[in-house]
């Protein structure tokens, strides 16, 4: 019985921060306010925090944003819970197949985020990841390591990157893990590679 | 991982690097004097049921074994400790973390240790 008020009760929230979104994506183009969305889906991770369906759903709020570095960040989060999200994956491929379109357009960055801090290093960040999801070997991972570490170090001599430093080393973990699990074979939905 | 060349080399490299960082928080800081807070710290409350950190290597982050519940969460009436005693207990952290993996018997800091107190 507790168990299913408490899903009933994670679920509503979810379905809250839903609703919240969809008025702030259909009723406005700029200038949105997702704080009351977060705020629901962060009440629902904190309710069941083994659900990976908030984190889903923050990853579209970022969409929204075209915030690169935060759809990776809460993709991965939500794959990597007891409960995944069960289009998370799919979410996720799709992501970095767009990060490595835009790559192409020279689009990833736009011309008035080249000053933001951080901004530069994100990019760098979610292209690497992009380029290693397929498990393929790269021949120039040394070369995108190397340039990603060179911003990171420019930029952590300039400001502290506490947030950013943090969805950095959790999806770095999370990458990891779910690489890991593909190479163990493992047929859970989150691991499934399309064909 | 280990047999792959490429990937070994980066690791002990990895490895140097992480004893020479924790040789220096140990040198630095009162190891011994160290406070711990029992509550959650922002990042721990952000990384619950986070699967690669869900193991009984990690799980006293998260657990509070005299009670064996998991610690208190930020707000609700919890009184934080102020920021620098909690920076302080993650260095804590960070030392305990690292004493435990030098108990586990594949360690490659036991050997790195080792190799140090032998050219000492």
């Amino acid at each position: 019985m507790r168990r299913a008020i408490t899903r009933s009760c994670h679920s509503s929230l979810v379905r809250l921060g839903d609703l919240s979104r969809y008025r702030e994506t259909e009723l406005k183009k700029k200038d949105r306010k997702w704080g009351p969305a977060i705020g629901y889906y962060d009440l629902a991770t904190a309710l069941n925090p083994d659900s990976g369906a908030s984190h889903n759903q923050l990853a579209a709020i970022a969409i929204a944003d075209k915030n690169h570095i935060r759809i990776v960040y809460h993709l991965h989060r939500a794959l990597t819970v007891e409960e995944p999200f069960p289009t998370a994956k799919a979410n996720l491929d799709s992501e970095f197949k767009k990060i490595l379109e835009t790559w192409r357009n020279k689009e990833l960055a736009d011309a008035e985020d080249q000053g933001e801090p951080g901004k530069a290093l994100s990019v760098w960040f979610v292209y690497l990841h992009a380029r290693c999801y397929k498990g393929v070997e790269l021949g120039e991972h040394d070369e995108l390591e190397n340039e990603f570490l060179r911003h990171l170090t420019v930029e952590l001599k300039e400001r502290p990157l506490d947030n950013l430093l943090q969805k950095v080393c959790l999806i770095n973990i999370a990458a990891e893990y779910l690489a890991g699990g593909r190479a163990q074979g493992l047929s859970a939905i989150a691991l499934q590679i399309p064909s | 991982m280990q047999s792959n060349a490429f990937v070994s080399v980066h690791l002990n490299e990895f490895w140097k690097i992480y004893a020479d960082a924790l040789t220096l928080l140990i040198a630095t800081f009162p190891v011994l004097d160290l406070p711990s807070v029992d509550y959650l710290l922002d990042e721990d409350e952000d990384t619950i049921a986070f699967k690669p950190l869900c193991n009984e290597n990690t799980h006293l982050r998260y657990f509070d074994p005299e009670v064996m519940k998991m610690k208190s969460r930020r707000g609700g009436g919890i009184e934080r400790s102020h920021p620098n005693d909690e920076m302080l207990s993650r260095i804590r952290g960070l030392v305990t973390d690292a004493v435990q993996l030098c108990r586990d018997e594949v360690s490659v800091l036991q050997s790195i240790s080792f190799a140090r107190s032998r050219s000492c």
